[in-house]
């Protein structure tokens, strides 16, 4: 039995041995030695033949599953019932020669000749490691993607209840007054204009995750575009921004990342609001600056996140202005940043390619 | 009368709230707090036999988190979870402080779960 398949043999069960991608390990129970490696074992844990055969089987166990497999092993060889042997294949972890992890997939067999005393068990091995990795990586995709989900319904549904409700209100002619029925129709539109926010952000946002949205890069002078987004979005700023800084950046991305921020300066920070901008080697840096309270510093590291508030309460935005952001930044060849202000507030930046002169 | 407290920090849906619960005249809304212990220091001031609780507050506390922190100084009151987010249903219907769940977008369901659980007539008494 085992210790008589060592040798390849030119045709037949040796060969199909030799050759197969499957690492196929015989080991001897008893003395938990093993008796027979084929080169795909070798090609999966590092050990030569030479090396493997009269090796312990352990040496392929990882440190914390040993006493599992210790005890299992003599619970077999003492006549117990078998949890792996004749079982369905089990991933388990395991360890190479160089002392790497990986997961394996086994398959274990008792290939004891009959009428010997000693026990032989046969491990069909498989590398399973990328594919677990991936199944993990599939499973944190989908969760985040449940997540977002459940954030997204539920930041719609707040302002469609506040639409549903008032818009009932007023067709029961519940308001008592004039003033009334235009605080419910406000509300309305309020709500009406949230949802539609949202909506714009999550197409956007889902655009950048799904690499459809192809940016046309041309010169933009940055100087006019920063005064046009400071415009639309806050009531003041200061700006230090040499007329001769030329990005190469879509005009349109550009122009929604700097009203994100400067939104943001207005909605949640303090006057003074700066915007700054300099060149530095071959790309430009704009920095939008307020005086508010800056971001709570256990906060910093998720504000580019998806429906990132630092404050569950503040909910006039959609929570996902920095990640378009970021995401708006990244296929301009860019990327966006935040830094504390001193001596109070936030900065927000981003890095642009600098046009050619 | 029974009184209420409504725990809501989005303006718009207490002003909706207090608009709504008061074509109830047997309905009498009597605090208001956007956070959890804000909640707590009006339930302490004036017990409410019922408490319009949302989920996701001002504040570091959730309302299924706070909603046995007003359990406790309000004891009487029934506890109604009136929020945005329908995957929360399960975990505030498992909190024993919590009577009844409400999804924000159903807010039809609001005034007969209210009555229901403050034991009044079927029928509102004047809508």
């Amino acid at each position: 039995m085992p210790d008589t398949v060592q040798v390849p043999e030119e045709y037949g069960v040796g060969r199909l041995f030799w050759m197969t991608s499957e690492a196929i390990v015989v080991a001897d129970l008893h003395s938990q030695e093993i008796a027979l490696w084929n080169p795909a074992a070798e090609q999966l844990f590092g050990y030569t033949p030479a090396e493997a055969l009269g090796m312990p089987l352990e040496v392929l166990v990882p440190e914390h599953l040993l006493g599992d497999h210790l005890a299992g092993i003599r619970r077999y060889r003492d006549g117990g019932q078998p949890v792996l042997v004749g079982g369905a294949a089990k991933a388990v972890p395991a360890t190479t020669k160089a002392g790497e992890r990986r997961d394996v997939s086994l398959s274990l067999t008792d290939v004891s000749p009959s009428g010997s005393i000693r026990r032989y068990v046969l491990a069909i091995i498989r590398d399973v490691t990328a594919h677990l990795r991936a199944e993990r990586e599939l499973a944190a995709a989908n969760d985040a993607m449940r997540e977002f989900i459940a954030t997204a319904s539920h930041d719609l549904r707040t302002p469609l209840a506040s639409v549903l409700g008032f818009g009932k209100l007023l067709l029961d002619d519940a308001a008592t007054s004039a003033d009334e029925r235009r605080q419910f129709a406000e509300a309305i539109v309020r709500g009406a204009e949230g949802a539609a926010r949202l909506v714009d952000d999550l197409l956007t946002l889902s655009q950048i995750r799904a690499a459809v949205l192809t940016p046309r890069p041309e010169p933009v002078a940055l100087a006019a575009a920063v005064r046009v987004a400071c415009e639309q979005a806050v009531s003041s700023a200061e700006l230090v921004v040499d007329e001769s800084l030329v990005v190469l950046a879509d005009p349109d991305h550009l122009e929604r990342m700097l009203v994100n921020y400067l939104s943001n300066a207005e909605r949640y920070g303090a006057p003074p609001v700066h915007v700054r901008a300099v060149a530095v080697g071959e790309t430009v840096e704009v920095r939008v600056c307020d005086g508010g309270p800056g971001v709570p510093e256990g906060f910093v590291e998720r504000l580019f996140h998806s429906f990132a508030r630092a404050s569950p309460s503040r909910r006039d935005g959609t929570g996902l202005g920095l990640s378009i952001v970021k995401g708006l930044a990244a296929v301009n060849d860019g990327r966006a940043f935040y830094e504390s202000n001193d001596p109070t507030g936030s900065c927000f930046g981003i890095v642009l390619p600098a046009a050619p002169s | 009368m029974k009184l209420l407290l409504v725990v809501e920090d989005d303006d718009d849906i207490t002003m909706l709230l207090r608009v709504w619960l008061s074509r109830d005249h047997q309905l009498v809304l009597d605090g208001q707090a956007t956070d959890i212990t804000g909640a707590v220091v009006e339930a302490q001031r004036a017990p409410p036999d019922l408490i319009v609780l949302d989920h996701r507050l001002a504040g570091p506390v959730t309302g299924i988190e706070g909603a046995a922190m007003l359990k406790q100084v309000a004891p009487m009151a029934k506890i109604v979870l009136f929020s945005a987010s329908e995957e929360v249903r399960g975990a505030a219907l498992a909190e024993p402080a919590i009577d009844a769940f409400v999804l924000k977008t159903r807010i039809d369901e609001l005034l007969p779960t209210c009555r229901r659980l403050l034991g009044l007539d079927a029928v509102p008494s004047e809508i």
